[in-house]
């Protein structure tokens, strides 16, 4: 019993993807009760990895997916789901690897170029020990430092609100009502934009019904699929206490997952809170200066981070305005300056260069919502210059950073923090890494040798390390997207195809290549070519009359466009309306379903064709002959 | 047998229901029951009804075929743990409408099923699951 709590608790530690648990908080943030289905699909996974998978590896004697499915189905389908594996793991670890370059630039100021290659390191070395019992550890710990970084600021925000010591997983519940009453004031008041606001406790607003039920059902496959979760609960190959050490692995993950939402919602009683009582711009709380700082928030489209991007390219010889411009453009910040007012950049510009003459008068943050704030507002519209809801944009991962500043520790709350994430990522990046290197046979009677699967594993990494310092794809995207492949790629097989006797190695290979490939189709089409999607699948689509007849205008103007340039207008136009926006839903789709929840497609198609395919197929001779 | 014939008669009237919303048939003596039950309530009904016949089925499989009783009953049980996992996690998500008329400590208890009720009950199945599992193994294998 206690074996399967270790193992539950490294189980734990090392199957969230750190990038998506530390989005976590900011994803309820932003869109209330439907993004709750996160959590939901998250743990239903785990406990179906326990309840279907695990106990097919540990039965089998197998400790990995892969060989299970070599054994069983033979070699064309293990390379096959080898091939799966490192399509999904790439992504993944390229995502926390992202998160640690990003949590290291913040907290300890380590270039990102720097601190990912590091890690990856690292992570091989502790991946390709032939010992778990390091890994094991390593997760462990993870999961201890997650627990801490979130409860602890949890408890204390607590204690700060309720004004005494109080289990603020139950406590919240007053305040969730405090927090419905702000917004009812909010709305009264006319203070809301409805494109970026909902009601935080009122279901299917973002999301519709169906959205919720295929991002479910998608989470919860994919993680159930995830290469590295079922091997670490079946480690010991006994049936009994791998059952238990999902049941564990389900406990330690349902603490770290009730407490994103809770604290989704201390943050969002804090801020609607500085909404509501109309707090001007120049004394804008303390606690907004951490992801302003970090880039992952905005007001009125300004940040922080970009005015120190703008005082670092004018201490570097920029004078004008258009200079910064031409300096900014390489970085992140580049299109965020582009898209700001010329009064607004104007003033930015003025105030980094008085902050060079003198940076130790006044603070940049000083500066910054003193000076640059009240002149964003003004450019908005925002005549009284105070905090607004549509104002004020936080990211997923920008929730995180504001929560130190509310519990009155902010400095040793953020380095808890960061060093959790941090050691988080590593050991999923590790389990990851470990799991691509078990996809190659290993043969057990050459001893000393690392791992066979050493050079996909190295050629993965190298692979996600490059997109996580280079690449500038949302991270959570990036995180659901692997789940979703996992969902539709391998979650048939394994599920079904060890479970039941019948499947035969034909049905798995079509399985895996049909749902791997329906999924693959439907993110790649609606992200990449969602007018040409859009017009090969429009009886699907659930577009509304208007925006249909906007499409058709659209083709129109397209077809008989008079210049190339009016043309290429007209096609980007028809491109973005059928892809839709994070607040917009686009006409490119199935039904209704978002590109993240594609998984539910993919999965159903594997299942179908794994029981067609392997019905019409012979049964393989060790069944059919009894 | 006699939960075969209780489960189809669910199923019956699940039907029944469906039909007479449909207008595919006359509603049962003129009332729609429909709009009453909801399309959950109605799911629901069916749903019974075919697990009865389903664990009736069952039941008879294992009284005729001694020598997989052990994996019948395992395989019994995994449906009924997953059948429980579908309804805790997707379930009582997509239904927060009637439990939302009611508020626990603050939380519309809708959002807080989805928030933390339904994940505290996935954890006592998974649980439930492991300990009954072992036990049908013990059951099975003799001392």
């Amino acid at each position: 019993m206690s074996g399967g709590a270790l193992r539950g608790v490294s189980a734990a530690g090392c199957t969230l993807p750190a990038a998506l648990l530390a989005a976590l908080p900011g994803l309820v943030f932003a869109a209330g009760y439907d993004h709750l289905a996160y959590g939901l699909g998250l743990l239903a996974g785990v406990v179906l990895a326990g309840l279907l998978i695990a106990p097919r590896l540990a039965e089998a004697n197998t400790p990995t997916m892969a060989s299970a499915i070599r054994e069983k189905f033979g070699a064309v389908a293990a390379a096959l789901a080898a091939v799966l594996v490192a399509i999904v793991a790439l992504p993944l670890l390229a995502a926390d690897l992202a998160l640690v370059g990003r949590v290291s630039e913040r907290a300890f100021g380590i270039a990102p170029l720097l601190a990912v290659p590091v890690m990856l390191v690292l992570a091989m070395l502790i991946a390709l020990l032939r010992d778990a019992r390091p890994l094991e550890l390593l997760s462990a710990l993870a999961w201890l430092l997650l627990a801490a970084s979130l409860l602890v600021p949890l408890t204390l925000i607590a204690f700060d609100v309720e004004g005494g010591a109080t289990v603020p997983m139950t406590a919240y519940g007053l305040l969730l009502q405090d927090l419905q009453g702000i917004e009812e004031t909010l709305i009264e008041r006319g203070l809301v934009d409805f494109d970026s606001f909902s009601a935080h406790a009122a279901p299917f607003i973002r999301l519709i019904e169906r959205d919720v039920f295929a991002l479910v059902v998608t989470l919860a496959l994919g993680v159930a699929a995830l290469p590295h979760l079922a091997s670490t609960l079946a480690r010991t190959r006994d049936p009994a206490a791998t059952r238990f050490a999902g049941a564990w692995a389900a406990l330690f993950v349902m603490i770290l997952l009730i407490s994103a939402p809770a604290l989704a919602v201390y943050a969002k009683h804090a801020i609607y809170s500085a909404i509501a009582n109309a707090t001007p711009l120049a004394s804008l709380p303390p606690w907004l200066e951490a992801p302003l700082t970090a880039g992952v928030a905005q007001v009125h489209g300004t940040s922080l981070h970009l005015f120190e991007e703008v005082v670092a390219a004018a201490r570097a010889g920029s004078r004008t305005a258009s200079a910064i411009a031409d300096a900014l453009a390489a970085g992140s910040a580049g299109s965020q300056w582009q898209a700001l007012d010329p009064d607004v950049q104007q003033v930015m510009f003025a105030a980094a260069a008085q902050h060079i003459v003198d940076p130790e008068a006044v603070s940049a943050w000083e500066i910054y919502r003193g000076t640059v704030l009240p002149a964003a507002a003004a450019a908005a519209g925002n005549d009284g210059a105070v905090l607004t809801q549509s104002g004020l944009a936080i990211g997923p991962l920008g929730l995180l950073l504001v929560v130190p500043g509310l519990t009155g520790v902010q400095r040793a709350v953020s380095i808890l923090m960061a060093a959790a994430f941090a050691v988080a990522a590593l050991a999923v990046s590790a389990s990851l890494v470990r799991a691509v290197a078990n996809v190659v046979p290993d043969r057990s009677d050459d001893r000393g040798r690392p791992f066979a699967g050493s050079a996909p594993a190295l050629a993965v990494s190298v692979a996600a390390a490059g997109v996580a310092v280079f690449g500038r794809i949302d991270l959570v995207t990036l995180v659901v997207s692997a789940l979703a492949i996992a969902a539709a790629g391998l979650f048939p097989a394994l599920a079904l195809g060890l479970a039941w006797r019948r499947a035969t190695a034909a049905g798995v290979i079509a399985a895996m290549v049909v749902g791997a490939g329906v999924t693959g189709y439907y993110m790649a089409g609606t992200q990449l070519f969602p007018a040409n999607f859009y017009a090969t699948w429009s009886p699907l689509s659930n577009a509304g009359e208007y925006a249909i007849e906007e499409f058709e205008t659209l083709t129109v103007e397209a077809r008989e466009a008079g210049s190339e340039a009016e043309r290429a207008r007209a096609i980007a136009a028809l491109d973005d309306l059928a892809r839709g926006t994070a607040t917009r839903a686009g006409l490119a789709n199935w039904a209704g379903i978002d590109s993240a929840s594609s998984g539910i497609f993919g999965a159903l198609a594997g299942v179908l064709v794994l029981i067609v395919v392997s019905l019409v197929t012979p049964a393989r001779r060790r069944y059919a002959q009894p | 047998m006699i939960e075969i014939g209780f489960g189809l008669l669910l199923v019956a009237g699940a039907g029944m229901i469906l039909a007479g919303a449909f207008g595919i048939v006359a509603a049962p003596m003129g009332v729609d029951l429909f709009p009453l039950v909801g399309a959950v309530g109605t799911g629901l009904i069916l749903a019974v009804g075919v697990l009865l016949v389903a664990a009736g089925r069952t039941r008879r499989a294992i009284a005729h075929h001694p020598e997989r009783r052990h994996a019948l009953r395992s395989a019994r049980l995994t449906t009924v743990a997953l059948l429980f996992v579908a309804a805790l996690a997707i379930g009582l998500p997509l239904s927060p409408g009637p439990f939302n008329l009611v508020r626990v400590g603050g939380f519309p208890m809708g959002y807080y099923f989805a928030a933390q009720g339904a994940l505290v009950g996935l954890v006592i199945l998974a649980f439930w699951w492991a300990a009954r599992q072992g036990r049908i193994d013990a059951e099975e294998q003799g001392p």
